[in-house]
């Protein structure tokens, strides 16, 4: 029991192996079966948003997704957007799961499941684990482009309570005193506005919380 | 002893000193991160446009700082005291020994810069940069360093430099510090390999979240923990000049924990998309923990009844069952906060960040400290160049632990409840906003605390001696 | 017999019990009236509250002054409501009109859709009422008794809307009522006079096109038959309450419209 080779071997590598075997390898059959999505299928479905996005700013748009609005551009821009979400430690503030309990169904949308998860912009996963702000996993169409544009800016403007940082950096041009309508978003402005505005996309009802699930049901 | 250690000291003293050094150096710079990231609460970050400055960006150099500059170098400074005078031998080499130490500082400024220059890795208390990412955004191009490799590496030569002694002791029995060791060093190597690579290439989604649950709390149980651990073994009754209380006790808390920690970590993904059997599995485990810990720590304190005026008179021996009162705080916390049932509240909420501000810091860091207290009038050779400074340190750091636990839990309790209420989002933002004034203030009582000792230790270091002891009678 | 105290508060406590639950029965009440609520508060407390609220969650677009010119504002389009004019798109009063408070509730709880409001429909109901209390303190027309009208009753859908019948119909009433000169032949917002267009404040608006989804009034055929029965306030939009005053008219209006979706993307 007191010697370092028992100590090494069994402490130390025999039961790390269990607790991997439990705790990694059996949770990894048991979501073997769950169909794997790379970017090329994630990006065949657009957001209406992306389009959006390319219209309101046609220049730098072109300049910077020369592919214009095709599941090449928008792959692109899902990629570069989730690069930026974990560099900028997004996901220490925004978790990325509902869980079945604390109301959470009603206030974000559908619970969770790991079929979602499946695919190439979780490597590693995002879930998160400290909501300063709200979960963003049912995100998509819960605010408008205008709106995520205005809230990278500055969020206190648009959301007055907020604590989340300043963006500046997202935009090529930026708003005036004297011409305040002049701004213009750079590749990672318009990369993170879209990986933000894909999140839930997949789902079929949006946004998806439980009031717009009956308003949308109502005839 | 062999003819190879006649010809060297047992233990390198200069490199000890330099560990500390530099554990408290990052330290220092660390708990700026944390301080300004705390100012963003309050919307009063200093530095909103800059964005190598980004808020988000700091908050990872502090937990990143945290766990690779001060815990790993102030851990290893104590291993590389305590491994040769357990074992009676020296290490591997010696010159080795610092070139381990500035490479493990280069590997800590990479991740600093990495961090700030926007290459972080999506992976809690890892956020080190991978390096080869095809297709990764590169603000400047950040490729030429992996420094997760470079992580793996350090630690199997750490590992190797650091063995050594342990296997040439001629001792049949090791020492119960030595099992900690032991088991520490083959337990960090394969946490980070299994956290840093395997999500990030190989398992997406949630069977990825399963073993980042795992790294996230493997680094804290199965590194910092026994190393931790190991050094209280030793220098708690080096100080207090007598045996441990019970040897069997300290057999039951060493394999219990070996057994139950390293399945604990899917616990801070309960409720998610991760098979129930492997949540399930993981809460059961935690409450086993606390068992664990329970023996460990009643050991210890049996260990100083009779030696109460320890705690008075010896500033190390504070430190450390200050932070072994948290430790026990903390694992009973755990012990319920890990309940399928409290979690609903309290996930995501600030408690957590209390709770790992009171296990990282109150328990881990101030062992560091107490060690660093311990062995620095040592290693310069002079008396504290004002004990009394050191006292601040103590009772600043703590209180402003103290406080800062309790602040965090309570605002943990208050925005959990209003969440699951279905008060709107920013409700809870208004509700936490005092909460978080007191986070600042009581964070800023520790950063003061630990300015003091640095500038102790420097004062010290010089062998200056403050005007009230120069003709005071010598201070215990 | 000896008095305990346990005892009396025991029954002190359950005699509350019974008399509130009358009570806490009305909380599930289907009906909710914000008039009704906002009418058994006291006004002046209700005004102060409501300013809190309006403070905390619309000031940045909506502006301190109510005047839709936040410092968020500019970066929005559609801009938001100004409240001084007090003139809005969404009700159920005849055009021209004060909505009801029922139709200031609705926009806040769901939100306004395609446009940067978003849908408040966790803000308590106290909190509700008391910000549409507060947002009518930003007009004269609030006190005015003249401004106001009975809501135009909305009825549910019949169940002919949505036949190929009742989609004809829509289309011939559509040429007819030259819906085409502003949101175009395929019902695109295209239309020859849809580039002159402006709202009340003279900005530059454009027509809805109908192929893309759901309508910013709301995702319900109530509410599109709302929109054609009152029109949109502050808008180029005309009610057709009057020129269609056969309410089936306006069905198969809604009919057609809902018949265009699909055509675009998502």
């Amino acid at each position: 029991m007191e010697r370092f080779s028992t100590v090494f071997l069994i402490a130390g590598v025999a039961f790390f192996g269990v607790s991997v075997f439990v705790m990694a390898w059996m949770p990894f059959v048991h979501m073997r079966d769950i169909p794997y999505q790379p970017l090329e299928q994630v990006s065949q479905e657009m957001i209406p948003e992306f389009a959006q996005l390319a219209e309101m700013f046609p220049d730098a748009f072109k300049r910077y997704y020369p592919a214009g609005v095709t599941p090449v551009s928008y792959a692109k821009a899902l990629r570069l957007g989730r690069d930026i979400y974990v560099a900028e430690a997004c996901w220490h503030c925004h978790s990325q799961y509902v869980r079945p309990v604390s109301n959470e169904s009603i206030r974000f949308g559908p619970v969770s499941v790991a079929a979602e998860y499946a695919n190439a912009l979780e490597f590693p996963q995002l879930f998160g684990t400290r909501r300063v702000g709200p979960d963003l996993i049912r995100e998509h169409g819960k605010h408008t482009n205008d709106w995520h544009v205005a809230h990278f800016w500055n969020p206190p403007d648009i959301a007055p309570t907020s604590v989340m940082p300043r963006y500046p950096w997202f935009y090529e041009a930026a708003p005036t005193e004297a011409e305040p309508d002049r701004y213009v978003l750079n590749e990672r402005g318009i990369a993170i506005i879209t990986f933000v505005q894909w999140l839930g996309s997949w789902l079929e009802e949006y946004p998806a919380t439980l009031y717009n699930l009956n308003a949308a049901g109502a005839r | 002893m062999s003819s190879q250690t006649a010809t060297r000291p047992l233990v390198d003293e200069g490199l000890v000193k330099a560990m500390i050094i530099a554990s408290m150096a990052w330290f220092l710079i660390s708990l700026m991160g944390g301080f300004f990231f705390s100012l963003q609460f309050l919307q009063a970050y200093p530095f909103p446009k800059t964005e190598l400055l980004s808020p988000g960006r700091v908050r990872l150099i502090h937990t990143n700082l945290i766990a690779y500059g001060f815990l790993v170098n102030g851990l290893l400074a104590g291993l590389t005291w305590a491994i040769p005078r357990l074992t009676g031998r020296p290490l591997l080499f010696n010159r080795f020994s610092w070139l381990l130490f500035w490479v493990w500082q280069a590997i800590v400024l990479l991740t600093f810069t990495g961090l700030l220059a926007g290459h972080a890795q999506a992976l809690e208390w890892g956020e080190t940069p991978t390096g080869f990412r095809p297709g990764a955004f590169n603000l400047t191009d950040m490729t030429w360093a992996p420094v997760d490799i470079l992580v793996v590496i350090g630690f199997l030569l750490v590992s190797i430099n650091y063995y050594t002694p342990i296997i040439l002791s001629k001792s049949k029995a090791m020492y119960v510090s030595l099992w900690y060791f032991s088991a520490g060093f083959v337990w960090t190597a394969l946490t980070y390999v299994m956290g840093n690579f395997f999500p990030e290439y190989f398992l997406p989604g949630a069977s990825g979240a399963a073993v980042t649950g795992l790294f996230i709390h493997d680094l804290v149980g199965l590194f910092v923990t026994p190393m931790g651990w190991g050094l209280m073994y030793y220098f708690v009754p080096l100080i207090l000049k007598k045996p441990i209380w019970s040897h069997g006790l300290s057999l039951i808390g060493f394999w219990a924990l070996a057994f139950f920690y390293p399945l604990n970590g899917v616990h801070h993904f309960l409720w998610s998309p991760i098979p129930m059997y492997a949540q399930y599995g993981a809460v059961i485990s935690t409450i086993a923990v606390e068992v664990v810990v329970t023996t460990v720590v009643v050991n210890f304190f049996a260990t100083i009844v009779g030696s109460g005026q320890f705690l008075r008179d010896n500033l190390p021996i504070r430190w450390f069952y200050t932070a072994m009162i948290f430790y026990f705080t903390t694992c009973l916390q755990c012990a319920v906060q890990v309940t399928l049932t409290v979690q609903k509240i309290i996930h995501f909420t600030d408690w957590v960040v209390g709770h790992s501000h009171l296990i990282m810091f109150g328990v881990f860091g101030f062992w560091i400290l107490g060690v660093m207290v311990h062995l620095w009038p040592k290693l310069t050779g002079n008396e504290w160049y004002n004990p009394r400074l050191n006292h601040w340190h103590f009772w600043l750091t703590a209180v402003g632990m103290f406080i800062m636990f309790w602040d965090l839990i309570i605002a943990g309790l208050i925005q959990g409840y209003e969440w699951q209420a279905l008060a709107p989002w920013e409700q809870s933002l208004i509700s936490s906003t005092p909460f978080w004034l007191v986070r600042t203030i009581s964070g800023t009582m520790i950063i003061v605390g630990q300015f003091i000792f640095a500038y102790n230790m420097w004062m010290t270091a010089r062998g200056a001696r403050s005007r009230l002891y120069v003709t005071a009678p010598q201070a215990a | 017999m000896v008095f305990r105290p346990w005892i009396a508060g025991g029954a002190v406590c359950a005699a509350l019990l019974i008399a509130a639950l009358p009570a806490i029965a009305q909380e599930d009440d289907e009906d909710f009236d914000p008039s009704k609520l906002a009418a058994s508060l006291n006004q002046s407390q209700l005004v102060r509250q409501g300013k809190q609220v309006y403070d905390r969650y619309c000031v940045g677009c909506h502006g301190a002054n109510g005047d839709g010119e936040g410092v968020a504002a500019h970066w929005l389009d559609p801009r938001p409501r100004d409240f001084t004019r007090a003139a809005f798109k969404f009700r159920t009063t005849p055009s021209g009109t004060l909505p009801t408070d029922e139709d200031l509730h609705r926009t806040i709880s769901r939100g306004v859709f395609r446009s940067s409001m978003p849908a408040w429909f966790l803000m308590a109901e106290t909190e509700k009422v008391a910000v549409i209390q507060y947002i009518k303190t930003f007009s004269d027309r609030w006190s005015d008794p003249d401004e106001y009208e009975p809501p135009i009753f909305i009825p549910d859908p019949p169940d002919f809307v949505g036949s190929p019948e009742s989609v004809a119909r829509g289309k011939e009433l559509y040429d007819l009522m030259r819906c085409h000169n502003c949101h175009g032949e395929t019902g695109r917002g295209d239309g020859p006079s849809a580039p002159t267009l402006t709202d009340d404040k003279g900005r530059r608006i454009i027509p809805f096109d109908f192929t893309s989804g759901v309508l910013k009034g709301g995702p319900g055929l109530k509410d599109i038959y709302r929109t054609f029965s009152t029109g949109l306030d502050g808008t180029p939009m005309p009610s057709y309450y009057d020129s269609l005053p056969n309410g089936e008219d306006r069905w198969h209006l809604v009919s057609y419209i809902v018949s265009l979706r699909g055509s675009g993307t998502k």
